[in-house]
């Protein structure tokens, strides 16, 4: 339930060197009509993982180590030079022979090309995928299929999450509801320092009440502030881009004290490249709660175009594909089996495969450009980020 | 030729409103601001960096390096330059077989405005040749890429057999070959200024030139006008205190282009070339230069500028501090290929890594995958020149366009106000989808690649 004393959060307040007029806006008429608006900075984004013992057939994805081996057999070298290639791989006594093989394991008119670049050029390594049948996420496109889930929170059937199916038989992907998933928590915690935050703003009459919102996504001019614990700090000015990239306004609902995206569009949202440049979901769903500190915490999913993905994880090349990811272009071809939307209309390949995130948010200020000047607490319904 | 949009037309009706308006002022200020700068470099006489600064090495080097670390002079196409021992009093010595192997920097029939420390020198055939401080300049027949240094190509530090396909050196390098006896590159730096103690010379970038600094690093200001009519020049109070006078000890005493003012509240000041130097509160490390549209008094100390062309100037852009932007004040961008930098910073103002040598391999073939229409290429006239850190290069289309850098610059549709960088960071992936087709980004890769547009800093 929305507590009345939040309704001073859209009151500006905010840091006296980033914000102009607010005092102005206190001092100023309200309109008959105003908005009552909160705003928050994503503190967290990973992807939404409900790892299980017994998930994957035959077991999670061996490590590196084992599947060079199987990937030097597979490119046909003969079992004794393979064992003694790994052998010196392992011991570390050679390890920039298989390296180098590895790197150039894609064929293209039987010629060696570089696999990382050339995914397709390589021989799919039939990486295992998720089989279970309970997942996080939202039923996207209203259908129930056998590669659908049913969400262990919500009990909704047809559940898309195909992202977490591909990937979720990989150690450093898997994760549950509690624990986030390795590598995405890797991620977020090395962009979020430098990188500009995101930034969420719901306007509605009344945000202690059930009934209709508008959900305005922006990207921030500043990064994500953090308490020495390491957790992002609430109650602070954020500066909205005007960038029109990062700008996204959905229809929502508040009901039964949750905040739901009923408008199911694009969402678009610059991010750092570590993070594979931008986040863009189609079909867009999100539920959040508010939890005993103030934050949000939920779930954001949607179709995302899954080379976006690829790149995200595989940027590192070998480096990543050693330390952390695991096989990669397996992983290339598990999306691209597992992707579930938006055909190509040349050769039928889906571009997009659903996923979910679990996001959670803290409550902040942001300040958007209107008339040429940083506002806290401008109704940012409808009229954006100008 | 493009066509213009009607706002950016109306925005150069306004601008040139209001530079009319300005000229008065502009007209009364004289002495040190950018315009009147010295230049650093003639027409036809380029900056390139050396070593792992030119950009070919994929490896983490190239993440944490600079193009200013080690730089030298280089004729319009880049080559390095040498003095030789052997030529005294300005007298080209090396002729005949000599010149086959140290060949003649020739001077174009336009060097444009004069340049101090660079002169033209007659050879005995009747050729005009450079000279840099007297010394007649050449190039050598052995450097075979920009960068190269006595036939030590950079390329060494990132490409070719000793390099491994993910940067990784195969083996011990081997030493660099020496010069011939006698023979010196022309370095950019040191530069050469007699400085009292406490003083730098610096290359701050959003200054785009070198500038003076005090012993910490800060950026130096000189103002126009009495140092004692301070006050009165500032305006305010709050506008005053920004401004701190460069105080000299008591026992200073005048040095080249430096003297001494006693002020009436008994400070004495440093002045270069009879103008009071300041410091700028706002300027909070090493290499800030935010002083410079602070007040129309005050200007960066610059000992010279680089040449920039005349439809070019530095803007500030929204959220990235100074870029370069066209004269109507829209931004200018590079395309540059992605380097895998662990622990971020991409999105940090220049952290991006300028690398010539990935510049030129993309060159004016942006290879761009989506709004390929909203991207212009930043044309040059037919008879522009390289100067400092700009060069021209000739597009398919047989256009000129402006390089900087390394890198070809364009212009995006999306901008609709000066100040908007809205192409920052497109991403454009390049991954092979199939087993029949090799991907052509254009660069050098050991793993998935993109290509993404940036603005261009100067």
């Amino acid at each position: 339930m929305w507590r009345s004393s939040n309704l001073t959060r859209s009151v500006a307040t905010g840091f006296a060197s980033l914000v102009v007029c607010g005092a102005a806006m206190t001092a100023s008429a309200k309109p008959a009509q105003a908005l009552e608006t909160r705003s928050y900075a994503m503190a967290w984004f990973t992807a939404a993982m409900n790892s299980t013992e017994n998930d994957c057939p035959g077991g999670v994805h061996p490590s590196i180590q084992v599947q060079y081996h199987k990937n030097l057999l597979d490119l046909g070298y003969p079992p004794a030079e393979a064992a003694k290639l790994i052998e010196a791989y392992v011991s570390g006594d050679d390890d920039e022979q298989v390296s180098d093989i590895m790197l150039m394991r894609g064929r293209i008119n039987g010629q060696p090309v570089n696999g990382y670049a050339h995914p397709g050029a390589v021989v799919d390594p039939q990486l295992t995928h998720v089989t279970a049948k309970e997942g996080f996420g939202f039923n996207l496109d209203g259908k129930d299929g056998p590669m659908n889930f049913t969400d262990p929170l919500t009990k909704e059937a047809g559940v898309d999450n195909q992202l977490s199916r591909a990937l979720g038989c990989s150690n450093p992907f898997r994760g549950t509801y509690n624990v986030k998933p390795g590598l995405w928590l890797f991620r977020w915690s090395t962009m979020r320092d430098t990188t500009p935050a995101w930034l969420m703003t719901i306007a509605g009459e009344d945000l202690d009440t059930d009934g209709p919102i508008t959900v305005i996504f922006d990207r921030a001019m500043e990064h994500l502030i953090f308490n020495g614990d390491g957790e992002a700090r609430p109650d602070i000015t954020y500066r909205a881009d005007t960038d029109p990239r990062n700008h996204t306004v959905l229809k929502g609902e508040i009901k039964d004290g949750m905040i739901r995206i009923t408008e199911h569009g694009r969402l678009q949202l610059m991010q750092d490249i570590l993070g594979g440049g931008q986040l863009v979901l189609d079909k867009t769903h999100m539920r959040l709660t508010r939890t005993n500190t103030g934050n949000l915490d939920g779930f954001l999913a949607g179709f995302q175009p899954w080379e976006h993905l690829y790149f995200e994880i595989g940027q590192g090349g070998p480096a990543s594909e050693d330390m952390s990811t695991g096989e990669l272009p397996g992983k290339w071809h598990l999306m691209r089996k597992m992707a579930d939307y938006d055909p190509d209309p040349s050769t039928g390949q889906n571009r997009s495969i659903s996923a979910t995130y679990r996001v959670e948010f803290v409550p902040v200020f942001v300040a958007r450009m209107k008339n040429g000047e940083f506002v806290v607490g401008n109704d940012g319904a409808g009229e954006g980020g100008k | 030729m493009r066509k213009v949009s009607g706002f950016w037309l109306s925005s150069l009706g306004g601008i040139g409103a209001l530079v009319c308006a300005a000229m008065p002022a502009l007209a009364a200020s004289s002495g040190n601001r950018a315009e009147f700068a010295p230049l650093a470099t003639p027409l036809g006489i380029q900056i390139q960096p050396l070593g792992t600064a030119a950009g070919y090495t994929l490896s983490a080097e190239a993440a944490a390096g600079t193009p200013h670390v080690s730089v030298v002079f280089a004729n319009e196409k880049g080559m390095s330059l040498y003095t030789s021992d052997a030529d005294v009093d300005g007298k080209p010595m090396c002729v005949d077989e000599c010149a086959k192997t140290f060949i003649p920097a020739l001077a174009p029939a336009n060097t444009g405005p004069s340049v101090e420390g660079w002169s033209v020198v007659d050879r005995s055939d009747g050729s005009k040749q450079w000279a840099l401080r007297g010394k007649p300049l050449y190039t050598y027949v052995k450097d075979v890429d920009i960068g190269s240094v006595g036939g030590n190509s950079p390329k060494t530090w990132g490409r070719g057999e000793l390099v491994g396909p993910r940067g990784y050196l195969r083996g011990p390098m081997p030493k660099d070959q020496p010069l011939p006896d006698g023979w010196h590159a022309a370095m950019f730096f040191p530069v050469e200024k007699p400085l009292p103690p406490g003083f730098r010379v610096r290359q701050v970038e959003d200054v785009v030139g070198l500038v003076l600094t005090n012993q910490p690093g800060h950026t130096l200001y000189v103002l126009d006008g009495d140092v004692n009519k301070e006050k009165k020049i500032c305006g305010n109070m709050a506008a005053c205190v920004q401004w701190q006078p460069v105080a000299a000890p008591r026992v200073s005493a005048p040095y080249g282009d430096f003297g001494l003012v006693s002020r009436a509240d008994g400070i004495k000041q440093w002045t270069y070339k009879g103008k009071g130097l300041y410091t700028y509160a706002g300027d909070l490390v090493p290499m800030d230069a935010n002083g410079i549209d602070a007040h129309a008094a005050w200007s960066p100390a610059y000992i010279a500028r680089h040449f920039a062309p005349p439809n070019v100037k530095v803007s500030t852009s929204r959220k990235l501090g100074k870029v370069w932007a066209t004269a109507q004040g829209q931004t200018l961008y590079k395309r540059q290929g992605y380097i895998y930098q662990s622990g971020s910073g991409h999105a940090a103002r220049r952290g991006d890594t300028v690398r010539p040598a990935v510049g030129r391999d993309i060159g004016t073939n942006p290879r761009c995958r989506k709004e390929c229409d909203m991207w212009h290429p930043f044309l040059a006239p037919a008879n522009a020149q390289a100067s400092g850190y700009w060069d021209v290069a000739t597009r398919a289309d047989g256009q000129k366009q402006w390089v900087y850098q390394g890198y070809a610059l364009w212009t995006y549709d999306g901008d609709k106000v000066p100040g908007d960088i809205n192409g920052n960071d497109t991403f454009d992936f390049f991954v092979g989808q199939d087993n029949k087709t090799v991907i052509d980004p254009g660069i050098p890769y050991d793993w998935p690649t993109s290509l993404y547009w940036i603005v261009s800093f100067p």
